[in-house]
């Protein structure tokens, strides 16, 4: 399936998000473009820093101001620009149409509320149910979820249960209201590898049966690789790469990813030793007119230090901020 | 094996005063005040118009302005102004000394009872409880009752009376301390208890203790004249604050001056330590800055 | 629960009893003779003696605490030596009149308190958020003893508003509302400092909860900002700010409310201490502590049995 055919659900266009600090000003997200289409699982890759989380706060209009404010863009959800909506309309859309996940799900439960009313709140809001039904549709969500003993579950504090579980209540709470859309920012990242596939199968297990599209921020490729179709790779604030996770495991398009690629283990590079990638990001507060990768690029021309390559659709479905984007295909094969 | 405790926990603040009083204001409101006060205690005997204790028996009740008191006089035609003068140094004292007497007691009771924990755990924590247990002011009245009047007395009360916070605060911020990886490597190390407590405990105390003593001098201030404006601490002829408003009091529809001019000094003085309390707590605890 | 009750109700008993043995030891130390006080200086000799026999005042120190203990024990805690009537009933009149301004300033400084420190730590660093600071600063310098007379200065002397103390007017009828208006300036006064230290203890304690994680997600769930703050942050403030409250009427009721007591007259416990300790009237000093140590580990307790009631972390773990 291709987004083309398919109906598009959100799109993004020229988001810049800054954030206004003592030391300058940091441009967090600095003109992204991009669009998820209704049911479509989009992984969001990059290091910490990257832009990635800051891109889904800014998509549910969370970024916290000051020091951060949304620049400049357009956020079209469903049809209508969120970054002109007035804070009530939004606050509508945000736990009904559009729902988020979190890294720490134990930080991101109130310590003093039972999960089973955190559940309910949302229902509450949303669907105006009243207390005892809104109790009785968390339960039945939980149950979903193949919680084991739910009942005792929604009478627990946080403190009470484990990651994993705590993650499964945000969960549960996200989709209580059956979104277009669920933002999973670094959602598996807090937890053990084992619960880390559990939660990513009941993610994507979810979103297929209530057709809700994923958009998944990570620094983890195989979290990608598992739950995404299509993945969009960041750094230093900017999509760098964009294509269908196949491809882009199969044969990267620009030097950043490869470098990532060949810094995780993967089933391809199995034997072979990992790569560590040279260098640091740039600090968000430095204004390069550049390529931000050039300093740790190993096809960097002098070109790219004075000129900034844009997003371009290099093959089909294949979009590259490389001027090489070619001869980054073909090193990667070299690599592997 | 030698265990060299790789964190250096004590975090020595720079002694830049000029760079504190920009950054914080209210340690800059605070330590003007403060010493504007002192500088009147001090340079009283050179300043001061007149004796705090002399009699004008033709000037008595004079208004503020009058020639020859700039702030009045009061029933026995003493000048207030001398009087406020003499008076800070009797405040301050308050201030003063009982936190300092307390905050070393404090400390050695707290470090003991944190540090070596056991019997004299027990017996000075319990101890605290049973003092701690009386409501503060019924102890402070008790003791200054019992001890009588005068300025060494009622410190000597108001010290009594802080000795089991202080003692708390140390005991909660030692036992903390003996948890954390630096002491543990010194004991690793093969220190005594005896200079873990000075090396290692005491220097990380430090600060919270004083802290905490900051930020109850403005307190004390407003409750040692207290205990003078009830007739238990300074007595008469002795200029202080809190007796000076007891004494105005008798004439405050007519001349409100007496009793008002005093409580003003002590809600001054006050309010110096207290911003300087505030100021001191944010630099030296960093948990509590924003 | 009930181990934790049982324990804290067991430790009243050394604390009642240190509290109680410490006044005892300082009144025996102190100057003066409640004899003197009672019968003038100039007294004859045989008269002194019969009452110093009447009132068990020749016996030693020992003997006089653990008899007044085994009296107090069975409900004789004894009789006033200034006033002649038995301690305990009078100590449990005293009581509810400070009870009654006490819990009006504690009202007072409860509602002012959390509002200003809600408000200022929803506003950080704005200019409302520096006034509650500079504001509290103020509040917590003003000596009670001092405004106490200021407000008499200005709202009885100057403009005959209100009434300069006491409980009731001795003319008027005895109405409600005549008792409130003798509270309210003693209730101001009483409640200004606990408010100020309230306020601050809110204001820290909502920033520590406003600083969380879980705020962002309350946010991404739709809440609307009041219910976020009303319904979650103070929620999770109010441990704390529960345990400073308490903490604060205890001493409002024990302490700060003495000196306001003798600025207004107010007929209360704090009132009676002060004069119990001038008169040196041993029995009802000692019923006045007992009855004030009680009343204030009992408050403590209640604090910490609420604390544990509204903190999950605590109660369920």
């Amino acid at each position: 399936m291709s987004t083309a055919e398919a109906v598009e659900l959100l799109r993004v266009e020229g988001l810049r998000t800054h954030f206004f600090t003592r030391h300058g000003v940091a441009k967090a997200v600095d003109g992204v473009d991009f669009s998820l289409a209704k049911g479509e699982r989009l992984g969001l890759v990059g290091e910490s820093g990257s832009g990635k989380s800051v891109t889904a706060l800014s998509i549910m209009r969370l970024v916290r101001d000051p020091p951060g404010r949304i620049v400049g863009g357009r956020i079209l959800f469903e049809g209508q620009d969120l970054l002109a909506l007035d804070e009530a309309a939004m606050r509508r859309l945000r736990g009904s149409r559009l729902s988020m996940i979190f890294q720490d799900p134990i930080a991101y439960l109130d310590p003093v509320m039972r999960v089973g009313d955190w559940i309910a709140e949302t229902l509450m809001l949303h669907r105006g149910l009243g207390r005892k039904p809104a109790l009785t549709e968390a339960l039945r969500i939980l149950r979903l979820l193949k919680v084991p003993s739910p009942e005792e579950v929604v009478h627990a504090y946080p403190f009470q249960l484990s990651g994993g579980m705590c993650q499964r209540v945000l969960i549960a709470t996200a989709i209580a209201t059956e979104p277009a859309l669920v933002i999973a920012d670094e959602a598996t990242s807090a937890l053990d590898v084992t619960v880390q596939a559990s939660i990513l199968k009941t993610l994507t297990e979810l979103t297929e049966t209530l057709g809700t599209a994923l958009l998944l921020t990570t620094h983890n490729m195989l979290v990608v690789r598992k739950a995404c179709s299509r993945v969009m790779v960041m750094y230093a604030g900017r999509v760098v790469e964009s294509c269908a996770t196949d491809n882009l495991f199969q044969a990267p398009l620009h030097p950043y990813t490869i470098g990532l690629l060949n810094s995780v283990p993967a089933l391809e590079s199995i034997g072979q030793p990992l790569v560590p990638m040279a260098g640091e990001p740039p600090l968000p507060t430095d204004t390069l007119p550049g390529c931000a990768f050039y300093a740790r690029c190993p096809l960097r021309q002098s070109r790219c230090q004075v000129e900034r390559p844009p997003l371009q659709e290099v093959r089909p479905g294949r979009w590259s901020a490389c001027f090489f984007a070619e001869q980054a295909g073909r090193m990667r094969h070299a690599a592997g | 094996m030698a265990v060299t405790p790789e964190i250096a926990p004590v975090e020595r603040p720079v002694w830049r005063p000029w760079a504190l009083m920009t950054r914080h204001k209210s340690i800059a409101a605070g330590s003007a005040i403060v010493l504007l006060v002192v500088l009147m205690a001090l340079l009283a005997p050179v300043l001061s118009p007149y004796d705090p204790n002399e009699v004008h028996p033709l000037d008595r009740l004079k208004p503020i302005g009058s020639p020859g008191y700039l702030l009045g006089a009061d029933q026995q035609g003493r000048d207030m102004l001398t009087r406020l003068m003499w008076g800070a140094r009797s405040s301050l004292a308050i201030a003063v000394l009982p936190l300092s007497i307390s905050a070393i007691i404090g400390l050695a009771l707290g470090a003991i009872a944190g540090y070596l924990g056991r019997l004299s755990e027990t017996l000075i924590m319990r101890g605290m409880d049973v003092v701690f247990g009386l409501p503060p002011i019924l102890l402070a009245i008790a003791v200054s009752a019992t001890l009588g009047p005068g300025l060494v007395n009622l410190m000597l009360s108001l010290t009594i009376v802080l000795i089991p916070p202080m003692t708390r605060v140390t005991y909660q911020v030692v036992v903390g301390l003996k948890e954390q990886a630096f002491v543990e490597a010194a004991r690793a190390a093969g220190a005594s208890s005896f200079q873990i407590i000075f090396s290692q405990i005491l220097p990380n105390s430090l600060a919270p203790t004083i802290a905490y003593a900051a930020s109850l001098a403005g307190a004390m201030v407003v409750f040692g004249a207290g205990i003078s404006f009830i007739g238990l601490g300074i007595q008469p002829p002795d200029p202080d604050w809190g007796r000076m408003i007891n004494d105005g009091r008798e004439v405050l529809d007519l001349k409100p001056h007496v009793s008002t001019l005093p409580g003003l000094a002590i809600f001054v003085l006050a309010a110096g330590f207290n911003f300087l309390g505030d100021g001191v707590r944010d630099l030296l605890d960093p948990r509590m800055r924003q | 629960m009930l181990a934790f009750l049982i324990r804290r109700l067991l430790l009243l008993i050394p604390v009642l009893l240190g509290g109680t043995g410490v006044v005892f030891v300082l009144i025996q130390l102190a100057p003066g003779d409640p004899i003197d006080v009672l019968m003038g200086v100039y007294s004859s000799p045989e008269a002194r003696a019969a009452l110093r026999e009447k009132y068990g005042l020749n016996d030693p120190a020992h003997v006089q605490y653990v008899r007044w203990l085994w009296a107090v024990l069975q409900g004789d805690w004894g009789t006033s030596i200034q006033q002649r009537v038995p301690v305990l009933p009078l100590v449990i009149e005293k009581f509810w009149i400070t009870l009654l301004l006490t819990g009006a300033a504690a009202l007072f400084a409860t509602v002012l308190g959390v509002v200003a420190g809600v408000v200022s730590a929803v506003r950080q660093n704005t200019w409302i958020d520096r006034l509650v600071l500079v504001v509290s600063v103020f509040a917590l310098s003003m000596p009670a003893y001092w405004l106490g007379l200021l407000f008499i200065f200005v709202f009885s002397v100057q403009l005959g508003w209100l009434p300069t103390g006491g409980l009731r007017s001795f003319i008027a009828e005895k109405t409600t509302l005549d008792v409130i208006e003798h509270m309210i300036m003693p209730g101001i006064v009483a409640g200004l400092t606990p408010a100020a230290i309230i306020a601050r203890v809110a204001r820290t304690a909502m920033l520590e909860v406003m600083r969380l994680d879980f705020m962002t997600a309350l946010r991404a769930k739709g809440l609307s900002e009041g219910a976020v703050i009303l319904r979650h942050a103070l929620r999770n403030a109010a441990p704390t700010i529960v345990s400073m409250t308490g903490l604060q009427i205890g001493y409002l009721i024990l302490g700060a409310a003495l000196f306001v007591e003798i600025i207004f007259s107010w007929p209360g416990l704090g009132l009676e201490i002060y004069k119990s300790v001038i008169g040196r009237d041993m029995p009802m000093m000692l019923g006045l502590v007992l009855f004030s140590t009680c009343v204030f580990v009992l408050l403590n307790l209640v604090v910490d049995i609420i604390y544990r009631i509204i903190n999950p972390r605590v109660r369920d773990s």
